[in-house]
């Protein structure tokens, strides 16, 4: 699992939405991404500075989701923000 | 007689002279926005574009500490610093360093500094063709909307009208000849307050988000207008407008009076689509394809980087506050607009 925490890029705006779905706006690209609720539970925690060990661990008591499946998830959503360049390492 | 040269020359030298400057206050949704000008003509000039929208001028020694002041400025602008981005725009090109951003309208600057200043610095290119009128009206809504923006007032591509029963306010939004002023006019002839037919703002105020028209008159083509015995409506009719001549100027305080709502609290928001069939019908759309589309009805929400998120968190909470639907308008509205306002009157109230 990724180590380090992850921190969102302060072009990036997000809006978390009723049902725990979300919006991402990239000011710079002039993107915008709808995030599922997991996508925003995994960002709003990374707003607050939590690692992924720490993502993981509160995932896991929210869901009804095995640890293994959690963290597949968490560092396949990490990655994939770090692709688009939404986060940087602190 | 003055010959045609001499009398240009004239207009030209008019528009240069100095007189004193000027100061004057305008309100709008409890914001006080100060409109500052160096000469005669550029008072004249802001003040005219200003009448066009639902700002209140103040009494001359009325004015206070404003929110936001516009400074209308005719000597050359400050150079563009380098190393900006760049973007097209419409009317112009802006350069931006993510805080500050420059906005180059045909010969026209505008200049906007961190989000802490509360002035928009507007200088009025020097040549005919930036003095002309459709250059000068895309410079000074630029100008408007970017201090609107400093008040937190934030502009949206939407009609407005109030479903009498309930109260709710109803957005239209779209896109220009997506239906917005055909189906606020059918509905205004219902009876339904309006706000506007194309440009609201919208703002935060207590808990709740709350709309205005922005917009005095609405902007009709000639198949917006119902049949109907009124007189009055095709006395509102008038001159073709600036930015689209194929349009024509309609004053709905003529055509509806006693009908403007001077604010509403959104409750509902329709995205009309004219379809050319029989019936018209619904179609739901979730919260976050309708922050999408908000967003893209209000491009400068993410344009203009210092308020990018404030713009971005009242949209967000005008998303939570609302139903949205796709209204897939038929030939019954369009042939009735009776049947338009029962219609969504009977959804809304349903």
């Amino acid at each position: 699992m990724t180590t380090g925490t992850l921190l969102p890029q302060e072009h990036i705006v997000s809006t978390e939405l009723d049902g725990g779905e979300g919006v991402l706006v990239d000011l710079n690209a002039k993107r915008y991404y709808q995030l599922n609720e997991t996508a925003m539970f995994v960002w709003m925690r990374l707003e607050k500075g939590q690692t992924a060990s720490s993502i993981l661990e509160e995932m896991v008591n929210a869901y009804d989701v095995s640890p293994e499946h959690a963290a597949e998830s968490i560092e396949r959503l990490l990655q994939d923000f770090q692709s688009r360049k939404l986060v940087s390492p602190r | 007689m003055l010959n045609l040269t001499a009398k240009k020359n004239l207009e030209m030298a008019a528009q240069f002279e100095v007189g004193a400057p000027s100061k004057t206050f305008y309100r709008l949704a409890n914001r006080l926005i100060s409109v500052e000008t160096a000469d005669e003509w550029a008072a004249r000039a802001a003040k005219e574009f200003i009448e066009g929208f639902r700002l209140t001028p103040l009494a001359e020694n009325a004015g206070g500490f404003a929110d936001c002041t516009i400074e209308l400025l005719t000597q050359d602008p400050p150079g563009i610093p380098p190393g900006l981005q760049k973007f097209e725009l419409p009317q112009g090109v802006c350069f931006t360093d993510g805080q500050s951003y420059h906005l180059d309208i045909e010969g026209s600057r505008i200049a906007v500094s961190p989000s802490a200043s509360r002035r928009v610095g507007v200088w009025l290119g020097r040549t005919p063709k930036a003095r002309s009128l459709l250059p000068r009206f895309n410079l000074f809504s630029h100008a408007l909307h970017i201090a609107l923006r400093r008040c937190a007032l934030y502009n949206l591509h939407a009609g407005g009208v109030v479903e009498p029963e309930s109260g709710a306010g109803v957005l239209l939004v779209g896109e220009s000849k997506s239906g917005k002023t055909s189906l606020t006019i059918r509905l205004a002839l219902s009876g339904w307050p309006y706000l506007s037919d194309d440009s609201l703002i919208f703002y935060e105020n207590a808990e709740r988000i709350e709309a205005q028209g922005l917009r005095r008159v609405f902007s009709v083509s000639a198949p917006s207008l119902p049949r109907s015995d009124s007189p009055r409506l095709e006395e509102a009719l008038g001159a073709p407008t600036h930015v689209d001549p194929q349009k024509r100027r309609f004053d709905p305080s003529v055509a509806f009076p006693g009908g403007l709502a001077e604010s509403c609290v959104p409750k509902v928001c329709y995205f009309p689509t004219i379809t050319g069939k029989r019936e018209s019908r619904m179609e739901e759309i979730g919260q976050s394809d309708l922050l999408i589309r908000l967003i893209g009805m209000c491009p400068w929400a993410s344009f203009d980087p210092a308020l990018a998120g404030q713009n971005l968190r009242a949209i967000s909470r005008l998303v939570k506050q609302v139903r949205a639907y796709t209204l897939y308008a038929g030939l019954d509205i369009h042939d009735d607009p009776a049947y338009a306002a029962a219609l969504l009157a009977a959804h809304i109230n349903g």
